[in-house]
């Protein structure tokens, strides 16, 4: 439990150094970029960016840099407006996205899983094709395909501007991989003996299915849904730029075209910290599922 | 034996891809522009009015190109990764293997963002930073993967044979791992083409004008509602190939699953 926790503070120490590290080597900055393009002469930028101590020694910009990010006391590059003001406006937006998303998701894959693993034939036909192209489908493409059809098939959807629709499209992805998770897991359960052992007590094939397979299954599908924080993150990214809607993926990609690193840097360290807090609280609970599993 | 005619096939129609791509030109603007599909253009025009199927065509072999150099550069970073966790005293390996699992955590597209601000957007770029960004992924199921091979029967009867630590390394162990490795790189090939297309989506990169899928795609955005063809086609061509990627790759993995 204690090296779990420490391993969880190592992590979050290396993603911050390493962001840290990757855009201390960066060249350019959205200052110089502004005062390029609005005419300013060299002394003027260099003035600016040791204002905002920008040329600091390392040692010194990295201290800074984990001040910062503790204390939430720095500006954007671009606009001038303090982060901790910048991603207070777009986390709402965001975790209302992500959170709909896996609402959507969750049950869809469940079902699509189950019916992959123990359907008729025909229904395990054709959920597993469905698995195989929602698989192979990228959240923008399902993104974009949905901006087309809406239009037509959902106005009042468009008009507005519901979180339903981008939900979607991120939500089609993760059923593909949450619906492979669970026809894997629920397969291999009923390859144990147990399930022979239960059937053989006549137990009914809807209570081995939820109170044997399932439940033993769940280990297995609640770590997918963790691992697939990664997959929610970038879906998120992307459905964000395309469908324009505000939140801090989309505020992440503009700071990156605009070379805004003090953003960048925040976005990303707290992207990590949650991506890392989650993970350890799943392992918490595959351990409260699964006794075998101690945490070390 | 199904499969391999099945590859037989996808090579056959893949070289004709590739002749039939240097009969074409795709940057010529041979109609009108955001034409609908016709018998003369298969799937319409663009907004310049350049063929989309020529360009499709095209398009196709940059786009594998491209998420193959992706692919190398993330099995090179996973093989280097591994390569430090793997031999070497204990506790380089307990650090190492930390670092990789804190690497894990950083989802692949912040890496991916990060090492484009690093870099110019070019197509190469993208290339790079979607590489980069699945390195600590190959790299723990590559050390996973060998620490289940070291501990395999035949390696412990190599050491008591008395093998050196490179002979067994040179003809037993990389070896073995070489088809995990294939199976491995495929799911990577698949990801990669996914993710150069997102960031050539997100605007953060490739060449405009080249008719790479995720460019078309890019470009498609913003006259879709007129001519939804242009984001309807790239966008099917990419799932159908990442389809027949994953098809080959969960095809290997049972076998390899089979023979262990």
């Amino acid at each position: 439990m204690t090296r779990r926790l420490f391993s969880a503070i190592f992590s979050i120490w290396f993603a911050v150094t390493l962001t840290f590290l990757l855009l201390r080597i960066a060249p350019g900055n959205a200052i110089h970029t502004a005062l390029i393009s609005s005419g300013a002469g060299q002394a003027i930028i260099d003035e600016r960016e040791a204002a905002l101590g920008l040329n600091a020694p390392i040692i010194e910009a990295y201290v800074r840099a984990w001040w910062e990010l503790v204390s939430g006391n720095s500006v954007s590059l671009a606009s001038g407006i303090p982060i901790h003001m910048l991603i207070e406006g777009q986390l709402a937006a965001t975790a209302e996205l992500a959170a709909v998303a896996l609402a959507l998701a969750i049950p869809t894959g469940l079902v699509t899983g189950l019916v992959a693993a123990r359907g008729s034939r025909l229904g395990r036909f054709s959920a597993q094709t469905l698995i195989s192209i929602l698989l192979a489908t990228p959240v923008y493409w399902s993104g974009l395909l949905i901006l087309i059809a809406a239009p037509a098939l959902f106005p009042a959807l468009i008009q507005q501007q519901s979180v339903l629709l981008p939900a979607a499209a991120i939500a089609l992805g993760l059923t593909g991989t949450l619906a492979r998770a669970t026809e894997t897991s629920i397969r291999a359960q009923y390859r144990e003996a147990y399930i022979l052992a239960a059937r053989s007590r006549g137990v009914p094939e809807l209570s081995i299915l939820t109170r044997h397979a399932l439940r033993a299954g769940a280990v297995p599908i609640t770590s997918t849904i963790t691992l697939q924080l990664a997959f929610l993150i970038s879906g998120v990214v992307v459905t964000e730029t395309v469908f324009a809607r505000a939140g801090l993926g989309r505020t992440l990609v503009n700071a990156v075209l605009v070379q805004d690193f003090p953003v960048v840097q925040a976005i990303v360290a707290l992207t990590s910290v949650l991506t890392i807090a989650i993970l350890f609280l799943s392992d918490g609970v595959c351990a409260r599922l699964d006794p075998r599993i101690r945490m070390e | 034996m199904i499969h391999r005619h099945l590859i037989a096939a996808a090579i056959v129609v893949g070289l004709m891809i590739v002749v039939a791509a240097q009969l074409t030109d795709p940057s010529a603007i041979v109609g009108q522009p955001l034409e609908p599909p016709s018998t003369q253009f298969l799937i319409g025009t663009d907004f310049l009015g350049r063929d989309v199927g020529a360009r499709l065509l095209v398009g196709g072999v940059d786009t594998i190109l491209f998420a193959s150099l992706a692919t190398v550069i993330a099995i090179t970073a996973g093989i280097l990764l591994t390569a430090l966790t793997m031999p070497g005293p204990r506790r380089q390996a307990t650090m190492m293997t930390a670092v990789l699992s804190a690497l894990l955590s950083i989802p692949p597209i912040l890496i991916a963002m990060v090492a484009l601000v690093l870099t110019d957007a070019g197509r190469l770029q993208i290339a790079f930073s979607t590489g980069i960004s699945m390195g600590a992924a190959v790299g723990v199921f590559l050390s996973s993967a060998s620490r289940v091979i070291t501990g395999a029967e035949f390696v412990t009867a190599a050491i008591s044979l008395g093998g050196s630590e490179g002979h067994i390394w040179s003809r037993h162990i990389v070896p073995s791992l070489a088809p995990y490795l294939i199976q491995q790189a495929m799911v990577v090939f698949s990801y990669a083409l996914i993710m150069n297309a997102s960031l050539n989506v997100l605007g953060l990169g490739g060449a405009p004008g080249s008719p790479e899928w995720g460019s078309m795609l890019a470009e498609g955005r913003y006259s879709m509602r007129d001519a939804p063809w242009l984001v309807i086609a790239p966008g099917l061509a990419l799932v159908v190939l990442v389809m027949a990627v994953n098809g080959f790759a969960r095809v290997l993995e049972r076998r390899l699953t089979t023979w262990r």
